[in-house]
C-alpha cells in the first residue's frame, strides 16, 4: 500500500526529466543548448532577410534606372526633334521674309527697319538684321546686344566667306559660325541675298543667330530637368542644367541634327540629378533602411520566438513530466476508488442479502403467526361452544382441562398479536408528521387507566413535552408500551407516580417515562428491548417481551435511540430521542 | 340449481372450522334456514349468476365473502360479481383474518361493502357474522 501514500501523487523537484530545471519559483527553464540555437536561428534570419532587402534594393534601382534611360531617350529624341524644327523654322523665316523683301522691291531704310524689328521680335534666336545693297545703302535692326555682335562678327564674316568661297555654290547662302564673343556668347553670321526686280542688282541680307537663346525657350520648357549640351563645329553654343554627378555612361544620350544650312549640331542629353532623385527617389533607399530594419524586428521577433517556443518546450517538458506523475498519482487513486467501490459493492450485496433476509424472516413471522390464528382461533371457538354447548355434560375437571386449553390458546394468540405488532413496526412505512407528543400521552395513559382495573391508580404526571417530528401511529404505539409498562411494575408499589418528561435541543428531542415501581437491574438492561426477553414470568407480570423490543424498533427506524436506567425497588425510568428533522 | 329459490343469506368459506362456527352461530340466531353455503369461489360465481338469472328474481340480500380460497379467492369473485349487470349490486361483506391496509384497501377499491376481521367471542363465537346479517337483512333497504 505504500504506493498509495499520498505523497507519491504529488510533483516533486527530484528527477525533473530530460533537461526540464526548474527555477526556484517552480517554472521550467529552456537549456543552454536551446538559447544558443535561438540566438543562431534569429541570426541566420536577420542576415537572410537583410540580403533580401539588398536584392531587392538592386533590383528596385535596376528598375528605376531602365526607366531613367527610357526616359533619357525619350527625352533625348525630343529635344533633337524640338532643337532641329527651331533651327530649320528660324532659318525658313529668314529666308521667306528675305524673299518676300526683294520680291516687294526696294524699301527706303527707315521703313524695312521697321519690318526687320518686327521679324527680330517674332524669331528668338536673331539678334540683328541688316541689309547690305550698294545702291540702296545699308540699314540696321538689332536688339539691344545684336549691334555690337554685328560689329563683332562683320570681319570675321568677311573673312569666312572670302575664305570660303562658297556663294555661287550655296547660291550665295552662308552660315558661318559659331564664332565665341568676348562676353563669351556664341553667335552665328547668316548671308542670304536679296534679289530686287530688275534693274536693281542683289543685295545681301546679314543676320546675328545667337541658337541659345533659339534653344533655351525649348529646353526650358519642353524638356526639363535635363541637361542639354548643344555643340557645332567643336564648339558649345548653347548649355543648361548640369548633369548629375557620376552619371553612368548609359544615361547620356547623344543626338545629332542637321541644320538646313552648315556643319551638324551635336546635342548632349543626360539627367540631371533633379531628376535621378525624382526618378530613381529616395524608393529604393527607403526600401533597403526597412529591409534592415526589418532584418532586425524578424531577427529579433525569431529570437523572443524561439524563447517563447525553447520555454514552451521546457513547459512541455515539465508538463509531461507532472502529467506523468499525476497519472500515476491517479492510477493509484483509481485503484483506490475501484477498491472502495468493491467494497462498497460487496456491503451492499451484503447488506441487500441481509435485508433479503431479514424481510424473508419478517415475511415468514407474519405468515406463521398469521396463519396460526386459525387454527388457535379455531381452538378457542370450539373451546368456547364445548365449554357453552355441553356444560351440564362435562364434569368439574374436565371444564378445568377445558379452561386451560383456552387460556393457552389465548396466550397463543396474544402472543401472535404481539408478534405480529412486533413485525408490523418494523415494516410498516413511516409517514413524519408534528405530533403533540404531550396530547397524545394523556389520551394513551387516560386508555390505559380505563382499560385495566388495576392501572387506574397511576397518578400520571406530564411536563412540558416537545412535538415530535414523527409517525403518529407508531409514536402512539411508543408511549402506550413505555406508559404500560410503567403502570405494570409500578401497581403495587406505595409510590404510583408516573413522570413523563421532554425537554429539547437544536437537533433532538427527548422524552422519558418514569415511575417508581419494582425497578430493574442494570445488568440485564441490554436485554430489555430485544424481542421475547423478560426479567420476569408471565405469573408475575403480564406480557410476552414484546413491547420495548417494538419501542426500541420504532425509535431507531426514525433515527433515535432508547436507554433505560434504574435498580431494582428503586423504579426505572426510559428514555427515548428523536431527531428534530 | 335453479330449482330452489335464492336464500337471503350466502356464505363463501371454504375453511371447515370458521364454517361450523358460522353455522351454529347462525343457528343460535335462527337464520340457519337463510343461509346458502358455498365452499369455493367458482361455485359461489356459479351460484350467484344462476339465482339472478332471470326476471323477477329475488337477489340474496347479504353475501359473507372469505378472501382465502382455493381455485377462485374472494377478491376474484368480488370483481367477478362488480363487473356483471345482474350481481353488480348485490351487498358484499368481506370476512377475513387479515387486517393488513393492503387486503382492506384492495376489498373496497374492488367494490366490497363492507370488511369484517375474523374475531374470537369466547361468550358469543361467530356472533359478529350474526350481528352483521342482521343488518343487512333488518335494516338495510337494498
Amino acid at each position: 500500500m505504500s504506493d498509495l501514500h499520498p505523497s507519491a501523487a504529488l510533483p516533486g523537484r527530484e528527477g525533473g526529466g530530460e533537461g526540464a530545471s526548474l527555477e526556484p519559483d517552480g517554472a521550467p527553464l529552456p537549456t543552454s543548448a536551446e538559447l544558443a540555437a535561438a540566438r543562431w536561428t534569429a541570426l541566420f534570419v536577420a542576415v537572410v532577410a537583410l540580403v533580401a532587402a539588398v536584392l531587392l534594393r538592386s533590383a528596385l534601382m535596376r528598375y528605376e534606372r531602365a526607366k531613367v534611360e527610357h526616359a533619357a531617350d525619350a527625352a533625348a529624341q525630343r529635344a533633337a526633334g524640338l532643337i532641329e524644327d527651331r533651327l530649320v523654322s528660324s532659318y525658313q523665316s529668314l529666308r521667306g521674309n528675305v524673299e518676300v523683301w526683294g520680291r516687294f522691291g526696294p524699301r527706303p531704310a527707315p521703313e524695312w527697319e521697321a519690318e526687320a524689328e518686327g521679324f527680330l521680335r517674332d524669331h528668338p534666336g536673331y539678334q540683328a538684321l541688316t541689309r547690305l545693297h550698294p545702291a540702296l545703302g545699308n540699314a540696321i535692326a538689332a536688339k539691344p546686344p545684336g549691334r555690337a555682335m554685328l560689329r563683332a562678327i562683320a570681319p570675321l564674316m568677311a573673312q569666312r566667306v572670302e575664305t570660303a568661297g562658297e556663294i555661287e555654290a550655296s547660291r550665295g547662302e552662308v552660315a558661318a559660325g559659331p564664332f565665341t564673343l568676348e562676353d563669351g556668347r556664341k553667335v552665328f553670321g547668316l548671308q542670304v541675298p536679296i534679289t530686287y526686280p530688275k534693274p536693281l542688282q542683289p543685295g545681301v541680307i546679314f543676320a546675328v543667330f545667337e541658337p541659345a537663346e533659339a534653344v533655351a525657350r525649348i529646353t526650358a520648357r519642353m524638356i526639363p530637368a535635363y541637361s542639354v549640351r548643344v555643340s557645332t563645329g567643336g564648339v558649345e553654343v548653347y548649355g543648361t542644367g548640369e548633369p548629375a554627378p557620376n552619371t553612368p555612361a548609359e544615361w547620356r544620350r547623344v543626338q545629332e541634327v542637321r541644320p538646313p544650312i552648315g556643319p551638324l549640331w551635336t546635342i548632349v542629353l543626360e539627367p540631371t540629378a533633379e531628376l535621378v532623385a525624382t526618378e530613381i527617389g529616395t524608393v529604393p533607399d527607403v526600401v533597403f533602411v526597412s529591409g534592415a530594419v526589418i532584418a532586425l524586428l524578424l531577427g529579433s521577433i525569431t529570437y523572443l520566438g524561439q524563447l517563447v517556443s525553447a520555454r514552451a518546450r521546457a513547459l512541455g517538458r515539465a508538463n509531461r513530466a507532472l502529467t506523468q506523475r499525476f497519472a500515476e498519482g491517479e492510477r493509484a487513486r483509481a485503484e483506490l476508488d475501484r477498491l472502495n467501490d468493491e467494497l462498497e459493492a460487496r456491503v451492499d450485496e451484503r447488506t441487500a442479502t441481509l435485508e433479503d433476509a431479514v424481510a424473508e424472516l419478517e415475511t415468514f413471522n407474519y405468515s406463521v403467526s398469521h396463519d396460526l390464528r386459525s387454527p388457535l382461533g379455531a381452538i378457542l371457538n370450539f373451546g368456547a361452544i364445548l365449554s357453552e354447548d355441553y356444560r351440564d355434560r362435562l364434569d368439574a375437571e374436565a371444564q378445568g382441562y377445558l379452561r386451560r386449553i383456552m387460556t393457552s390458546a389465548e396466550a397463543a394468540v396474544s402472543m401472535m398479536n404481539a408478534l405480529l405488532a412486533f413485525s408490523r413496526s418494523g415494516r410498516d412505512e413511516i409517514k413524519k408528521t408534528r405530533v403533540d407528543m404531550g396530547q397524545l400521552a394523556r389520551t394513551v395513559a387516560d386508555e390505559l387507566r380505563s382499560s385495566q382495573p388495576e392501572y387506574a391508580g397511576a397518578e400520571i404526571q406530564i411536563g412540558e413535552l416537545p412535538a415530535a417530528h414523527a409517525d403518529a401511529t407508531m409514536m402512539r404505539l411508543v408511549l402506550t408500551n413505555l406508559i404500560g409498562n410503567a403502570m405494570k411494575f409500578s401497581r403495587d408499589a406505595a409510590d404510583r407516580r408516573i413522570e413523563i418528561t421532554g425537554r429539547s435541543d437544536a437537533e433532538e428531542t427527548f422524552y422519558g417515562v418514569t415511575d417508581h415501581g419494582i425497578g430493574i437491574d442494570m445488568k440485564y438492561t441490554d436485554k430489555l428491548f430485544r424481542v421475547f426477553e423478560r426479567l420476569h414470568s408471565s405469573e408475575e407480570f403480564e406480557g410476552h417481551g414484546v413491547g420495548l423490543a417494538i419501542v426500541a424498533r420504532i425509535v431507531r427506524r426514525h433515527g433515535g435511540r432508547v436507554a433505560c436506567e434504574g435498580a431494582p425497588g428503586k423504579g426505572a425510568t426510559f428514555s427515548f430521542v428523536l431527531p428534530r428533522a | 340449481m335453479t330449482d330452489h329459490l335464492a336464500r337471503d343469506i350466502v356464505l363463501v368459506e371454504d375453511d371447515g372450522n370458521d364454517l361450523a362456527v358460522a353455522l351454529r352461530a347462525f343457528r343460535r340466531g335462527q337464520l340457519d334456514g337463510k343461509v346458502q353455503v358455498l365452499r369455493d369461489g367458482a361455485a359461489a360465481l356459479e351460484y350467484l349468476r344462476d339465482v339472478t338469472h332471470g326476471a323477477g328474481v329475488v337477489r340474496p340480500k347479504v353475501v359473507f365473502l372469505d378472501l382465502k380460497m382455493p381455485k377462485v379467492d374472494g377478491l376474484s369473485v368480488l370483481r367477478e360479481l362488480r363487473a356483471d349487470e345482474r350481481t353488480r349490486r348485490i351487498p358484499v361483506v368481506v370476512v377475513s383474518s387479515s387486517d393488513r391496509d393492503n387486503d382492506v384497501r384492495e376489498a373496497y377499491r374492488l367494490g366490497a361493502n363492507s370488511y369484517l376481521v375474523k374475531r374470537f367471542d369466547p361468550a358469543r363465537p361467530g356472533g359478529y357474522l350474526v350481528d352483521a346479517a342482521r343488518y343487512w337483512l333488518d335494516l338495510n333497504r337494498p
